[in-house]
């Protein structure tokens, strides 16, 4: 494979930032950490998108591969050895060059890194390793990483990258084993769960030794029985590598994954057990779905040119929220003979008028698990209802201006007794109403062009954001 | 406080004693700074601790008094202000305060009514009173509020700087809301090292940051200001990389400029340099 080290960095940019652009991830959250004198960058827990580009999706990080350049052969992937595009790589002065330039303008929020896999998965590490190593260390940077783990790299590889990163990612890339087997025959699934186990094990390591009284960093400079975080080869010059100015820890925003969507035919009960089984298992901070986008003329994917399936992707992400923040199991959304997500309403609605048995709620007297499966009633909503009813009842309108959609809400909840509306209490009449408020909307998520809406976790998603999120807020602005 | 004179009304000494309530309303004219306007509060507080008859509003370039109130101009006096936010986060709460302070900094006229209602609830009320939306006082506040902290935090990502050829980063903004003092805490934790400041070009305001050291608020009416901004040399390529870079990572099938839109409304993007030709 030829690999043309000697274009110009714009050229260079462009070839990397194209090969990347299919990873889901962008989101810099999960980590509070202050500025300090003589390095540059922070973090915040919130995350914070710099840019939206043309997909709608939010640019937050500097999304690079550190090659392209791959010998690997997974079907579905832009990147894979059989393709014959151009090949580069970044030298990791470029990529430190980059990202520090791009962050002083505040165009980013930190460094996301990932890479093919050239030579074997350790040398890439490796080269990943050496990069972060030098943008930590000698360019003293300290905004927000997220890096790649490669399947199949060695433990103590992964341990050395987990110190310098902030959050760390290995892909699933398919929901099963087989879908695996047949799209990337490269890799297993062992070889992709080993360093995700790894990887929580040693988050979770570090968390117990924090109530040691010892700081942990010390702890794993000299420890040799932590058998997740091999030791590290102790001295300064290792140590003045690290995060600048702070106490080594290990992936302090957590991991993430990816699966693809679409690509194999999975139905979304399967993947959101997966999903489930993963925030469970392996406490993921994020799942994230990527709608497959046919790029690879091959005979056992969709064709190429075929629609990404969007709104399935939009389902997913919405039952995702449902199981993270609003204490649904996959099983109460999904089972073996509705295997698939309702096309005509988002999946809290679709459970809601399955269980009318459960409704109307009282929003003056119900319990704060009770008001958050009410379709139109967030995170942040429910709580406010629970703050403000000890002041004394509420009404409709004062619902509608602590966030809560009464379009869909309506149906569910009584104020005081009373409904908002008089309506039949039945099921097929209210998926009906709820369904037709949707269509347009489902049709946007679906179909291209001018008029067409697609994931949007803020408001088109009919849920709140992450709860953390607001309270973060109060935290940044609370500085005054 | 000077009265505003207006033909057929007062006789310009002000008696506090059977105003608001029983007498001729009273209105407060203040400046639009959160200084300005906790005076405001302080000084319609001290007259009236029900609110009724009394009413604030910040002052406007053709501000037309009606016949039927008294008008009283309130000077900026600091400690004034200072003491009125200490009063509230004592005696309310601190996040009483914040809102209050979130909401001063909105761009809507009616703020300084706003907060003064507020506070007089919080009073009233005491640590509770954030929690009472469906008081129409505190879902007030708590609205002016959010906007202006959703606003700030789009701007501590939205914010662009340029890097003049003497190394200082000049970021130029035009916020609705008085974002500020709001986001230049975070860049002078983010970028201690560097000289930067943050222009807003609707207030004519800037925030500035000497390399090392803290960062201040400045005025930039009669400064020679826009001479000094003017045909500045900068950035050496890094905003061509940056668009190329926007460029490549939107996955063309997934193209859709009304989410984008939604997303990262238009008006934001006028200092932007990805949309920056």
């Amino acid at each position: 494979m030829l690999v043309e080290r000697e274009l110009s960095l714009q050229r260079k940019l462009e070839i990397l930032s194209d090969a990347a652009k299919y990873d889901a991830a962008c989101t810099s959250s999960g980590v509070d950490r202050q500025g300090a004198a003589h390095a540059m960058g922070s973090a915040a827990a919130c995350g914070i998108c710099h840019s939206f580009a043309a997909d709608g999706r939010c640019i937050s990080l500097l999304k690079i591969l550190m090659t392209n350049e791959c010998v690997y052969d997974c079907r579905y992937c832009v990147n894979r050895r059989s393709n014959d595009v151009v090949r580069t790589a970044f030298a990791p002065e470029e990529i430190c060059r980059l990202t520090m330039e791009f962050y002083r303008r505040n165009y980013i929020e930190g460094l996301f890194l990932s890479s093919g896999v050239a030579v074997s998965p350790d040398a890439t590490m490796e080269r990943i390793y050496e990069a972060l190593r030098l943008l930590r260390g000698r360019y003293g940077f300290r905004g927000y990483i997220h890096v790649k783990g490669i399947p199949g790299a060695s433990p103590e590889l992964i341990a050395r990258v987990g110190y310098l990163a902030d959050r760390m990612s290995v892909n699933l890339e398919l929901p099963t084993a087989q879908g695996l087997k047949s799209l990337a025959p490269h890799k297993s699934r062992s070889s992709i769960l080993t360093p995700m186990r790894q990887i929580q094990r040693g988050i979770c390591e570090e968390k117990l030794m924090l109530t040691d009284g010892r700081p942990f960093g010390e702890v794993a400079f000299q420890s040799p029985s932590i058998s997740f975080l091999p030791p590290l080869e102790t001295g300064e010059g290792v140590r003045r590598d690290l995060v600048r100015g702070e106490r080594p820890r290990f992936v302090p925003a957590g991991q993430s994954t990816q699966m693809i969507i679409g690509a194999t035919p999975e139905t979304d009960f399967q993947i959101l057990s997966v999903a489930e089984a993963l925030y469970r298992k392996f406490d993921l901070k994020r799942v994230f779905y990527s709608a497959y986008v046919g790029i690879n003329d091959d005979s056992l994917l969709p064709a190429v040119g075929k629609k990404p399936p969007l709104l399935r992707e939009h389902r997913l992400y919405q039952a995702d929220w449902l199981l993270r923040f609003y204490g649904f199991e996959a099983g109460e959304l999904l089972d073996e003979e509705r295997p698939n997500f309702n096309v005509l309403l988002d999946p809290k609605c679709d459970w809601a008028v399955r269980h009318l048995e459960r409704f109307p709620v009282e929003i003056n007297r119900a319990d704060y698990g009770t008001l958050l499966r009410v379709p139109g009633i967030g995170v942040k909503s429910a709580r406010r209802i629970v703050r403000a009813r000890r002041g004394g009842q509420l009404d409709f309108p004062d619902l509608k201006k602590m966030g809560v959609v009464l379009k869909r809400a309506h149906y569910f909840i009584t104020c005081g007794g009373r409904m908002y509306r008089r309506i039949r209490l039945e099921e097929g009449f209210i998926a009906g109403c709820l369904a037709d408020q949707n269509r347009t909307k489902n049709w946007r998520v679906e179909h291209g062009g001018e008029d067409y809406r697609q994931l949007s976790l803020f408001d088109d998603m009919h849920l709140d954001m992450a709860p953390t999120v607001e309270d973060c807020r109060f935290s940044l602005t609370g500085q005054l | 406080m000077d009265e505003i004179r207006i033909s057929g009304t007062g006789n310009g000494s002000i008696d506090r004693r059977g105003e608001g309530a029983a007498g001729q309303p009273v209105t407060f004219v203040c400046g639009p700074e959160p200084a300005d306007i906790f005076c405001a509060v302080y000084e319609a507080c001290a007259l009236s601790i029900t609110g009724e008859g009394v009413s604030l509003k910040i002052e406007e370039e053709n501000f037309q008094p009606d016949f039927f109130s008294r008008y009283l101009r309130v000077e900026r006096d600091e400690r004034k202000a200072s003491l009125m936010a200490r009063r509230i986060r004592e005696r309310i709460s601190e996040e009483a305060w914040r809102g209050a302070y979130r909401a001063s900094l909105s761009w809507e006229p009616g703020r300084a009514d706003a907060v003064y209602r507020f506070v007089l609830r919080g009073f009233q009320i005491g640590t509770g009173v954030t929690d009472w939306l469906q008081d129409p006082n505190v879902c007030r506040v708590f609205e002016l509020s959010r906007k202006v902290a959703n606003e700030s935090h789009l701007f501590l990502g939205f914010t662009r700087f340029v890097s003049w050829d003497n190394g200082v980063l000049f970021g130029r903004i035009a916020p609705k809301c008085h974002v500020l003092a709001l986001i230049a805490p975070h860049f002078a934790g983010r970028l201690p090292g560097e000289n930067w400041m943050i222009y807003d070009e609707n207030r004519k305001k800037a925030a500035v940051h000497p390399a090392g050291g803290p960062w201040y608020m400045m005025d930039t009416v009669e400064s020679g200001w826009e001479e000094m901004i003017c045909g500045r040399k900068a950035d050496e390529g890094w905003d061509e990389l940056w668009r190329t870079f926007v460029k490549h990572i939107a996955i063309e099938p997934r193209t859709n400029p009304k989410l984008q839109r939604d997303l990262l409304p238009l008006w934001y993007r006028k200092n932007m340099t990805e949309f920056l030709q």
